[in-house]
């Protein structure tokens, strides 16, 4: 059974100055799903995420979520369809000008007029499922630790119950205890809140764990897509190199 | 002929730079004139912006004015005294005139440009590199909404008000000077009263307000232009100042030919 897309790009393609990071690139994404896209390290997987969140418009191609192209989108609506997206940093991006609480809030308070008291009790709530105690809550981001910081990242990100939630690398620096805790998270958020998400990372262990899906982008292309069994076991010998991560093989050491 | 050739090249780009530089600027200015009108209104950070860079200003922005009206009093007492000969008298006219009409308003500018625009230039660059202004589009908060906004009527708004105390602190420091070298400070106060007129100071002001402007744009301008971590926020910032030196100068040429040929 295939499930209904809920994210799909068609022929995507993306030059930075003279270099193509996509390059017709196809990909879906199903709703309540959790595709992971593995790659490696500075081939365009953080440009997908972009493109998703309409953060980045493509030169060629499609990039349609719930049914609306994302590059044609007006910003008001493109700021409603953001309102169902929670998108989690890969070094979290917390305003370092604001608290925990006002950084959690900050959707509550702007957009949804959900008044102060209100929000702290939801904000602590949130920081519970990410794992954090609420007294935390008055600290600025400077006075946390990358994993705490990473999980406010993600705390902000579920703030106003997203149907779908982007993660850029989200186990990236962390140490083995808290990125099994992130990774736990990440099934959690799709348990409990039914969410659609889209992980990019490079860590094998965490993209088996978490994924439904797996899909492995080399040279702007997705190559390969599979269940992790199944993209374990690839014969495609460019994903079969790395998924064991191995020096030897087609890719070619830079 | 190659080095003339690379030297002509050399100029082609750096016009092409600032003009595309020009360009973006204007474009941003439009952005922010069309997103100060959009709810929800953000009254905290606006009042925020203008203590950061209003009242915290004030200190480096009259001890600036009170010396730049020292002397000028010392100058123009030792000019009229001593090389014009027996016109003392003029002094208040002279360092007054000065002061409201152009030193005010362009001094002023600059030292909010090196304190503030710096600032902000290094702030919003900072939250570029960091995507912390991704994240800002993500939450459904649009930057130059949430971060220009604020910093461009924070700006507009309190450089005409320091430019007031600039021009008061630095007529004061005039009197200082000119009463106990030159003449009595009730000829001092005469000769100011039968010389400036309002428009001289609302001509200034009008400058205050245009000048922080221009920092404002080109600070925010320079933040979101950001890229290449830290070495680009140092970039930025010290554009950011250069950027607004040059304008402001400039800018101060074309304004005062234009308040001069209306009889401001």
């Amino acid at each position: 059974m295939t499930p209904e897309p809920l994210i799909r790009l068609e022929k995507v393609s993306k030059k930075f100055g003279d270099r193509a990071i996509l390059d017709g690139l196809d990909l879906t994404v199903g709703r309540e799903e959790t595709l992971v896209i593995i790659g490696r390290s500075g081939v365009g997987k953080s440009t997908i995420l972009k493109h998703i969140a309409g953060l980045l418009s493509p030169d060629a191609g499609k990039v349609i979520v719930e049914g609306e192209s994302v590059p044609d989108l007006t910003e008001e609506a493109l700021n409603e369809l953001r309102k169902k997206m929670g998108v989690v940093f890969q070094y979290a991006a917390l305003f370092d000008s604001l608290t925990v609480f006002e950084n959690v809030a900050f959707r509550l308070l702007r957009d949804f007029g959900v008044s102060p008291a209100k929000a702290r009790a939801q904000v602590a709530d949130k920081l519970e499922l990410v794992g954090l105690k609420p007294d935390l809550m008055d600290l600025k981001p400077a006075q946390l630790s990358g994993g705490m910081r990473k999980r406010v990242g993600l705390a902000r990100a579920i703030a106003v119950d997203p149907e779908i939630i982007l993660y850029d690398e989200p186990t990236s620096g962390l140490d083995p205890v808290t990125s099994e805790a992130i990774n736990d998270l990440i099934l959690d958020m799709q348990k409990k809140l039914k969410v659609t998400s889209v992980v990019v990372t490079h860590d094998m262990h965490s993209a088996y764990k978490v994924a439904n899906r797996v899909a492995m982008i080399y040279d702007g292309k997705i190559i390969g897509t599979g269940t992790p069994d199944q993209m374990r076991n690839s014969p495609d010998p460019v994903i079969h190199q790395f998924v064991t991560g191995s020096v030897e093989g087609p890719i070619p050491i830079r | 002929m190659g080095a003339l050739k690379a030297l002509i090249e050399d100029f082609g780009r750096f016009l092409t730079y600032y003009i595309t530089d020009m360009g973006e600027m204007v474009f941003l200015s439009l952005r922010i004139f069309r997103w100060m009108f959009k709810k929800p209104a953000d009254g905290a950070l606006i009042f925020q912006q203008m203590v950061k860079i209003g009242v915290q200003s004030l200190p480096v922005a009259v001890t600036t004015a009170l010396f730049t009206g020292m002397v000028l009093a010392l100058q123009s007492g030792y000019t009229l005294e001593t090389k014009i000969k027996g016109v003392s008298q003029f002094i208040g006219a002279v360092v007054s005139i000065s002061m409201v009409r152009e030193l005010g308003p362009v001094l002023t500018g600059m030292v909010i440009a090196g304190r503030m625009g710096s600032a902000v230039a290094a702030e919003i660059g900072t939250m570029q590199v960091t995507e912390q202004i991704d994240a800002l589009y993500t939450l459904a908060a649009n930057p130059v909404k949430y971060l220009a906004v604020p910093r461009y009527l924070a700006f507009t708004l309190m450089l005409p008000l320091l430019t007031m105390f600039a021009d008061l602190i630095g007529w004061l420091g005039g009197m200082l000077v000119c009463s106990l070298k030159f003449t009595p400070a009730t000829v001092y106060i005469e000769s100011t009263r039968s010389s400036v007129e309002a428009g001289d100071i609302l001509g200034g002001l009008l400058k205050a307000m245009i000048f922080g402007s221009i920092i404002a744009v080109v600070a925010c301008r320079q933040g979101f232009a950001t890229s290449n971590g830290a070495e680009g926020v140092g970039r930025a910032t010290t554009n950011a100042v250069v950027f607004s030196f040059m304008l402001i100068l400039i800018s101060d040429y074309f304004l005062t030919a234009i308040l001069t040929l209306i009889h401001w």
